[in-house]
């Protein structure tokens, strides 16, 4: 079998299972609750919206959240899901049974990665269309089309951290482990509201994350319908980081799974 | 067969140690002031003005340290069940005639000293790093009604928890609650909203028992009601949902040992 027809496979089993279990389905439910819920409070309570545009330079503080929180909850479910994945793996075995298997490990992980974007885009669209529209109108809602474009290229960074997290999990040996990031990622990456109200140092650390840089340009998409490459730069470097230590970690874990068979974490 | 006292201080016991082994509770007291904030913000940003008034700031990380609290016991206290359940160690003690209703209170009450310490840490950490300095006006008022927010939250959870043995996908229904329940009560500052919505919130019980601690913390009352009405919905309501979760617990223990 061709390389891309054994990368179409792993697709189209992902893409099965999903939907098998109703999770493909549960997961857009539970992303419109909060985003609906993020813009219904947003649309109720008293807005000051000049001092708003004063520390973010955005105009509509819910637009603002509209744009981005979804790309957010789609990198936390993304860090808790792949974590998961990861410990069920160790817990089983089977994590030591995949490296004996005759597969190329990248093929797989491009797949997974190329499934997870997939449905993201498709999540991202689902959530966003009609609250941005009720905000923004048609002309915001066109500006989702560039930014589906940036997102697209912003979801490999993302996915790459969330296998990097997953790989920290299997060292550390924990499951709090994900809890401690998926806080900090919600947190300081000035994603549900601007990083200008921390000090400068939070601002500084927060972009070693791939996070400030994706959330900005779909904003900068989604507000002025505009898509900046010169952004994509301090993404690729991030990306480029991430790879390079993912690659170094997993590669003391196969090392480990060869010595010691069984990795497993602790979930309680 | 052990009395009931014997089984709640064995059961507190039990639970003690595993909560303090776990890495779970460490993480959780760094993650609880770091979730705060960031949900805090998340509503405070479309009105930043309240992030330099003092008292406004105090509410409001007073409001998310409760979302924490709530997060905490809806995942500690409502879903042990059901993993005892999967388990396999829920039949057991069922069928060894081990009340659950007891097990699951020792379980709340274990959780008391995590939920205290995560409330106080999100409540100074975010009032600290946005520039303020944290108040407490009556600390004896305080640990009274921090009491009362834990025994609600604790009786909402084993309510859920006993819903849980039977429901598919339990943390779908937990992500659900763990934000409606203190939005719905207090958690974001009521002077952000209309009057409609603030009528609402006002006459929730659940809501009184935050806001007699936010009152006794900041000294600033954020609902129109004086502190006897206040008191006393507060813990009628606090009685009333643990005579229910306690029923709910027995009726689903019972249905459980039939099946």
């Amino acid at each position: 079998m061709s390389s891309i027809g054994k990368f179409l496979v792993v697709v189209e089993s992902d893409l099965k299972e999903l939907w098998r279990s109703g999770e493909l389905l549960l997961m857009a439910v539970l992303l419109a609750f909060f985003q609906g819920l993020f813009f219904l409070i947003g649309a109720l309570v008293r807005r000051e919206e000049e001092l708003f545009a004063k520390i973010s330079g955005y105009s509509d503080s819910v637009l603002y959240q509209m744009a981005g929180v979804p790309v957010l909850l789609l990198s936390l479910v993304m860090v808790s899901a792949v974590g998961e994945y990861v410990i069920e793996l160790g817990r089983r075995g089977a994590l030591e049974h995949v490296q004996t298997l005759p597969v190329d490990a990248k093929l797989v992980l491009g797949a997974h990665s190329a499934t997870i974007t997939l449905i993201s885009l498709l999540y991202y669209l689902v959530v966003t269309v009609p609250f941005v529209y009720v905000r923004g109108g048609l002309q915001a809602v066109s500006h989702l089309l560039p930014a589906l474009l940036v997102l697209a290229v912003g979801l490999v960074p993302l996915f790459l951290f969330a296998a990097l997290v997953a790989i920290l999990t299997l060292l550390v040996r924990t499951e709090a482990f994900i809890e401690l990031v998926s806080a900090t990622v919600y947190t300081f990456t000035g994603i549900a509201y601007p990083l200008t109200v921390f000090p400068q140092i939070v601002v500084a650390l927060a972009q070693l994350l791939p996070h400030p840089h994706v959330a900005e340009s779909v904003r900068l998409a989604v507000f002025y319908g505009i898509i900046e490459p010169a952004r994509f730069i301090p993404m690729l470097v991030v990306l480029a980081g991430y790879a390079v230590f993912s690659t170094v970690l997993y590669s003391r874990i196969e090392r480990a799974l060869r010595r010691g068979g069984r990795y497993e974490v602790v979930t309680e | 067969m052990r009395s009931s006292p014997s089984d709640l201080k064995a059961g507190i016991w039990a639970f003690s140690k595993l909560l303090f082994r776990s890495p779970w509770f460490a993480v959780g007291l760094v993650t609880a002031p770091v979730w705060s904030m960031g949900i805090g913000l998340t509503f405070a940003i479309h009105a930043p003005s309240l992030l330099v008034d003092q008292g406004s700031l105090r509410g409001l990380s007073l409001g998310a340290g409760y979302f924490v609290v709530t997060s905490i016991v809806l995942w500690n206290v409502g879903h042990f069940l059901r993993q005892v359940k999967e388990e396999g160690v829920l039949h057991s003690v069922v069928l060894a005639g081990g009340r659950v209703e007891v097990l699951m209170l020792a379980r709340g009450v274990t959780s008391l000293p995590y939920t205290a310490l995560a409330m106080a840490l999100s409540y100074v950490v975010m009032v600290l790093l946005l520039g303020s300095s944290p108040v407490l006006v009556d600390p004896l008022g305080a640990s009274a009604s921090f009491l009362l927010l834990h025994a609600v939250l604790m009786s909402i959870s084993l309510l859920a928890g006993s819903a849980f043995l039977w429901i598919r996908r339990p943390w779908i229904i937990t992500n659900v609650l763990q934000f409606l329940l203190p939005m719905s009560s207090g958690m974001i500052p009521v002077e952000l909203f209309p009057e409609q919505i603030r009528s609402v919130i006002a006459a929730s019980p659940i809501a009184h028992v935050f806001e007699l601690l936010r009152r006794s913390v900041t000294g600033v009352p954020s609902l129109p009601l004086g502190q006897t009405q206040l008191f006393a919905s507060a813990a009628l309501s606090t009685v009333s949902l643990l005579a229910a979760s306690v029923l709910a617990m027995k009726f689903s223990t019972e249905r459980l040992r039939r099946s």
